[in-house]
């Protein structure tokens, strides 16, 4: 039985993969835009990916690679290298924010080591597990970025919105951070029988949008305070409190990027593993019925 | 299920809720409620903090003051810390009264000190003291509640809201600095019988005090400090 991904836990990793960055994004007019640019540029390569995997008639990447010979081999260790960046990106940056702000004490290696093992921990059952647990996921990240969202809404100058047709017109560091998610793509498949564009479109979409919001509510927030801050986006969720009881809402806040980290962790280790560990592939108890009558 | 029950509450420690530094842990920490900073004659910057100290469970929190002095900021809040066998940690802390003095030579450098430390909040309002010490204004009796920095706190955002004081917490101070406009601070002093009053605002022009502005004026005022 093949493995099979639906689509709406495809369309959550997508959206949470794009979301994963919103701790790190500076935050400038420039850089808002610059977000806008480069995930709407996900937006497009991914839904080209999705309409070439149905032009050429293959499920995913890896068979694309198999009917490929020598040149899928290379483009599958050129992927590989992609994720090894892509992990190393996240081990990186997570581990710089939790020393800058939650766990200044604890050496980097060990978050780090921490960090690589609950993703290897969640890879090792292979993309169909790590896409169906995004899905519930997505959802959490989600509902607790909407929340910050409002609470923190009479605390925005709106004044501030005008700094978003300011110059320079374009900020580096923004437009390259959503882009290092574009390994995740590959992890995508658009099944004739099981057809994902749609799906792919609303995680992307809402995806996109939850980063556009907090990186947003940043610069309404905290206006030029934002270029003196190391981490403005988990800042800015931290001016809302309720007296001296419920203080530091930036942590409940920051739980579910460091989520959607850890899920893009773990899909961007399973392109370097993709059959996991064979104790632990999960698979479909029934077959789905458009998989049979594809078949048949 | 029960294995994602208990692994629930390691997402708060994923975030930050195990603030964990070695060799500190929360009992280490002694929470600072508000403050108070000035600028002697000598140029030296003296500390003034109010934490609570609670006596039982069931209520009966009171106020603690401790004062050190230094030649800077930093080495003001190292010499409180000296003094005790705990950490101080201005997370809790929502206030800062400064006095005209500390206002016109030493915003800046306060600026700067509570963008680094970690456990200052973006929300913390900082008003200025007007014919009154900051020290005497933070320990003056509340009429409300136990702890006079904790009222001090309540009544600037109740009167920030109701657009009688400045709104403008730190977050937005911060912003009104970097960008060089002109902004104000409440203003508060000590009133015959003993307690807080707000009484006007400090106008600050280019992050330096210009002046003061009686409640009932709704121009600049020329009571320079």
């Amino acid at each position: 039985m093949k493995e099979t991904v639906f689509p709406r836990w495809q369309g959550a990793l997508l959206g949470l993969c794009l979301l994963a960055d919103g701790l790190y994004l500076p935050i400038s007019g420039a850089a808002v835009r610059s977000a806008a640019a480069a995930g709407l540029t996900v937006f497009l390569l991914t839904l080209g990916w999705l309409a070439f995997l149905r032009k050429r008639n293959v499920d995913d990447f890896v068979t694309l690679c198999g009917r490929l010979g020598r040149a899928g081999t290379v483009l599958r260790v050129a992927a590989g290298g992609a994720a090894v960046i892509g992990v190393w990106n996240t081990l990186t940056r997570l581990t710089a924010f939790w020393q800058a702000t939650a766990l200044p004490g604890l050496p980097r290696l060990l978050t780090g080591g921490a960090l690589l093992a609950v993703a290897a921990l969640a890879a090792r059952r292979r993309r169909i597990a790590v896409c169906m647990w995004a899905y519930p996921t997505a959802w959490l990240c989600g509902i607790i970025v909407l929340v910050s969202l409002l609470v923190t809404l009479p605390d925005c100058t709106w004044h501030n919105l005008l700094s978003l047709s300011q110059p320079p017109a374009y900020d580096r560091a923004a437009f390259f951070a959503p882009l290092g998610m574009l390994p995740v793509i590959l992890l995508c498949q658009n099944r004739r029988s099981l057809p994902s564009t749609g799906a792919a479109v609303r995680g992307l979409a809402a995806g996109l949008i939850g980063l556009l919001f907090v990186a947003l509510r940043a610069l309404l927030i905290l206006g030029a305070g934002a270029s003196v801050l190391p981490y403005p986006i988990f800042s800015a969720a931290g001016v809302f409190s309720v007296g001296d009881f419920l203080q530091r809402g930036e942590v409940i806040f920051a739980c579910a990027l460091v989520l959607a980290e850890c899920v893009r962790c773990a899909a961007l280790l399973t392109l370097l593993w993709p059959n996991g560990s064979k104790k632990h592939v999960f698979t479909l108890p029934v077959p789905l019925s458009g998989e049979q009558s594809a078949s048949s | 299920m029960k294995k994602l029950l208990f692994c629930l509450p390691l997402l708060f420690f994923l975030g930050g809720c195990g603030r964990i530094e070695l060799g500190e842990e929360a009992g280490q920490l002694l929470p600072v409620s508000a403050l108070a900073l000035s600028l002697q004659e000598d140029g030296e910057i003296s500390l003034t903090l109010e934490s609570i100290r609670q006596d039982s469970l069931d209520g009966g929190a009171t106020p603690v003051y401790l004062s050190a002095s230094g030649a800077d900021l930093s080495s003001a809040f190292d010499n409180a810390d000296q003094m005790l066998a705990h950490r101080l940690y201005l997370s809790h802390a929502q206030t800062i009264l400064i006095s005209p003095a500390f206002a016109a030579e030493q915003l800046p450098e306060l600026i700067e000190y509570l963008l680094n430390r970690r456990d200052a909040r973006l929300s913390i309002r900082i008003a200025t003291a007007r014919d009154a010490a900051p020290e005497d204004a933070l320990r003056a009796d509340a009429v409300a509640e136990e702890i006079p920095g904790v009222a001090l706190s309540a009544m600037l955002d109740q009167r920030a809201k109701e657009g009688r004081l400045p709104n403008l917490p730190f977050y937005r101070l911060l912003d009104r600095y970097l960008q060089n406009e002109d902004f104000s601070l409440p203003a508060l002093s000590v009133s015959a019988d003993g307690h807080v009053q707000p009484n006007g605002q400090a106008v600050f022009s280019g992050g330096v005090l210009t002046g003061f502005v009686d409640p009932a004026q709704d121009t600049k005022g020329s009571d320079l400090p």
